[in-house]
């Protein structure tokens, strides 16, 4: 055990030792006066109870910290003791038995219970006549203020349930029972989907965070203002989906903070895991103006204003280096991956896409958004996006063409039809389109063709991403084993996307995203 | 609280200096300049195995299994149970009479490990003896060595809520139980030799110079990308066995420290430049960085 881990265990045994005797001292203080009060008459008035929490008995909760401490405690001193697995194991199989109990007592009691009811409805028509309605029987369905939504909205919300539930039964078995029990995964491709799409492609389309954020506060482009918080809070939810897909993937996603203590400067990874924990924390103070404004908290607010152009500064550093260093990853594997993406720039290139997602990505957030919410679109400041959009996959291209070139690797575009398919989809598609449909003054001005190479972008990004982590891999042109995602991965990863566009949604709703027009609201 | 374009200025620039240090006092090895240390430069010892000796017996697999706790079974592939096996390769370009090349297959153990250098914490590590040991401790279960094997050998538990990576790491000489691993023990007929790496790429030269008709003349392991510490001998071109012959020489570690070295000089620079240019975009701004208090309403 590292010595950061022992003194961990150390504060928290330190905590332990203090908070258990606090509340026991404290619980039996209290008991003892509840049983004393009532055989002692005294008449000076007790202070008035202590405001709870819930208005709670204090009793229960002090039992309410008691068994958090402990649930806390056991699930930390697991962790940092490599016994977290048995604990999962003893729940897993709660879990199990708690199941069979339902099925085997609960169904049965329920069935009889549904039988009963619909018997006397038979055979007594007047009481069931007289029964009260559903809302009137439980109160707590008149408490509830459902939003009363369209026939599309209740459809969405519908899919969008159904998803989740179905996510929620996939992450049941895949955390109990492994990853193979729900993926396609295999020793020959042991990334799938929930890496090349989930992360890979998911920190490429947060890009539009670094690269508004630069934007205004850097190159201070000021009348970019108003679409900086949306692409922040889209950059700030992607990171935060990037992280909670990955504990999908890690198989021992328990040890999720060893890059913290265990260092391998060799590893890109490292690099990776180090830069988008600091980037997440940055992307969240750059976000914190907006609750604070909610909030008003003023003091807060001030001081994150002071620190917002080194902040943003360093933003765009992590991003500069974790974007690429994504790219750096597929450097390992020479022999696996075919030439048409396999170059020494491979970081190089996955950073400039980057930087032209992130301003396809803002065209396509701000469309969505602007529809979502019926608010006027900013035409004119999504023009000057796509005009940049279409200089930096101008560069883009020049340079893959020089290094598909210098390389020699042009003629394996006559070798398999697979992967030239792929590569002249990526290409043409998503670079060429765009980058001629953006550099053309008519076509930038031309709001559905702008929305629509922003989706092009979006697209030849997620695709470059994929070809160069799944379907470019040797195996898919040799006519070996093949990975195939399954159902189940797809949807954990679809449902990564609905909770994303979910959260967006909600915080444009509750907080002042798109109320950031006036010229003093810095970050 | 407000604040002077001095106070403002003192800020940014902190900023870049610290940002532009990252650069400047980085040590030499992690200069973009400077070649990447190997992760081990102790070749340590290896096994020639000489494919022309083997009569496939599969007395190397079981000792394996025996000592490695693994239920006993003849394999036909790398799994979590099988750390070794002996691979069935028809070397006969005639198809109604074959010729049956058996070969051993496991870990090669390479002097500088793609997985070794890929792993993000560090629970891949090369030991002294030469083994690429494993601490499923530290491990977070990426799968990125997976990725990054140019061989394909190590296999993960997909149906564990606790998975592993699981390859040979000579955990059979641990503590010191044996002086060569249970493979090269078992084997009847001295087709695994175990040895420091040198001696074993001199011995396995002398055997070719002695018999040219018997072999042919490549060591598979000796240059390959730069070197493992298992060696073969063969008798027909390796290709034919299901190696890959197409390998660079040059050690894997070294095309993603390309990248990984210049990190550094990469973030100094950004964040120098981005400190210019914001200070310059900034210059001629208002005193004040925040001229009107936020409209605070205090219910």
């Amino acid at each position: 055990m590292s010595p950061s881990l022992e003194f961990l265990l150390l504060v928290f045994g330190l905590i332990v030792r203090l908070a258990v005797p606090f509340v026991l001292f404290f619980g039996i203080l209290y008991l003892l006066k509840r049983w004393l009060e009532p055989r002692l008459d005294i008449s000076v008035p007790l202070p008035p109870r202590l405001k709870m929490p819930f208005d709670a008995h204090p009793g229960v909760v002090a039992a309410i910290c008691l068994i958090a401490i402990g649930v806390i405690g056991t699930v930390l001193y697991t962790l940092v003791t490599n016994q977290f697995i048995d604990l999962l194991i003893v729940f897993r199989d709660v879990v199990v038995l708690a199941y069979l109990f339902v099925l085997r007592v609960g169904v049965p009691i329920a069935i009889l219970l549904a039988l009963g009811a619909w018997l006397e409805r038979k055979l007594n028509p007047d009481a069931a006549r007289e029964s009260k309605p559903l809302s009137e029987r439980l109160p707590i369905l008149q408490r509830l203020h459902l939003p009363r939504l369209s026939s599309r909205g209740v459809l969405a919300i519908t899919l969008v349930g159904v998803l989740w539930l179905a996510a929620i039964g996939i992450a049941v078995s895949r955390f109990f029972f492994g990853l193979g029990a729900v993926t396609n995964l295999s020793d020959e491709f042991p990334w799938g989907i929930w890496i090349g799409f989930d992360v890979v492609s998911g920190v490429a389309l947060a890009a539009g965070g670094f690269v508004m954020a630069g934007t205004v506060h850097v190159f201070n482009l000021k009348k970019y203002h108003p679409i900086v918080r949306p692409a922040i809070l889209t950059a700030f939810l992607g990171y935060l989906l990037v992280i909670f897909g990955l504990l999908f993937d890690l198989g021992r996603w328990y040890n999720v903070w060893h890059p913290i203590f265990f260092w391998n400067i060799h590893s890109p990874m490292f690099e990776v895991a180090w830069c988008v924990m600091l980037y997440t924390t940055v992307l969240a103070l750059e976000f914190s103006p907006i609750v604070f404004e909610k909030l008003k908290l003023n003091w807060p607010l001030q001081v994150v204003r002071a620190i917002t152009i080194p902040l943003v500064i360093l933003g765009v550093c992590l991003s500069t280096l974790h974007q690429s260093s994504l790219g750096s990853l597929f450097l390992i594997a020479p022999e696996k991956i075919n030439p048409l993406w396999y170059t020494p720039l491979l970081p190089v290139f996955f950073f400039i896409s980057a930087v032209a997602v992130g301003l396809g990505m803002t065209i396509v957030e701000s469309n969505l958004s602007a529809r979502a919410f019926g608010m006027e679109l900013e035409h004119e400041l999504l023009r000057g996006l796509g005009r940049a959009a279409s200089i930096v996959l101008g560069i883009y291209l020049v340079l893959k063409v020089v290094d598909l070139v210098s390389r020699g690797a042009y003629v394996y575009l006559a070798a398999s039809g697979f992967h030239t398919a792929l590569y002249a989809t990526e290409i043409i598609l998503g670079v060429i389109v765009p980058m001629v449909i953006l550099g053309i003054r008519r076509g930038r001005e031309h709001p559905r063709l702008l929305y629509l190479s922003g989706w092009l972008i979006v697209g030849g990004v997620i695709l470059n991403r994929l070809n160069t982590s799944l379907l470019g891999w040797w195996a898919y042109a040799n006519g070996g084993p093949i990975y195939i995602p399954s159902a189940g991965e797809i949807t954990v990863s679809l449902s990564l996307v609905a909770l994303g566009v979910v959260a967006f949604g909600l915080a444009a709703k509750f907080l002042p995203v798109f109320t950031a027009q006036h010229e003093h609201s810095a970050a | 609280m407000q604040l002077s374009r001095r106070d403002f200025l003192k800020v940014v620039g902190a900023g870049a200096a610290m940002l532009g240090l990252g650069a400047n006092i980085a040590p030499p090895s992690l200069g973009a300049r400077a070649r990447r240390v190997p992760i081990s430069n102790k070749m340590g010892y290896g096994v020639l195995i000489d494919t022309t000796q083997c009569v496939g017996c599969r007395s190397c697999e079981r000792a394996c299994q025996v000592a490695n706790n693994l239920p006993v079974c003849v394999a036909t592939g790398l799994t979590p149970t099988t750390l070794t096996f002996v691979d069935m390769h028809n070397t006969s370009a005639n198809p109604s009479a074959p010729v049956i090349q058996p070969v051993k297959r496991q870990c090669m153990h390479c002097v500088d490990p793609a997985c070794v250098a890929s792993c993000p914490v560090g629970a891949l590590y090369k030991k002294d003896n030469g083994a690429v040991a494993y601490d499923a401790d530290k491990c977070i279960g990426c799968r990125y060595c997976m990725m990054a094997c140019p061989f394909g050998i190590p296999t993960y538990d997909w149906n564990s809520p606790n998975p592993k990576i699981n390859k040979c790491t000579q955990n059979c000489m641990a503590d010191g139980k044996r002086d060569r691993p249970a493979c090269v023990e078992a084997c009847p007929n001295q087709a695994l030799m175990y040895g420091k790496r040198e001696d074993l790429i001199a011995f396995a030269q002398s055997r070719i110079a002695q018999r040219p008709n018997t072999y042919i003349n490549h060591i598979y392991g000796e240059k390959e990308l730069g070197g493992t510490t298992m060696l073969y001998l063969s008798k027909t071109p390796f290709d034919r066995l299901g190696f890959r012959t197409d390998l660079p020489s040059e050690p894997l570690p070294d095309l993603t420290w390309n990248a990984q070295s210049k990190i550094p000089a990469v973030l100094g620079t950004v964040g120098a430049v981005l400190s210019a240019i914001a200070w310059w975009t900034h210059r001629g701004e208002s005193r004040k960085l925040v001229e009107a208090p936020v409209p605070v309403k205090n219910e």
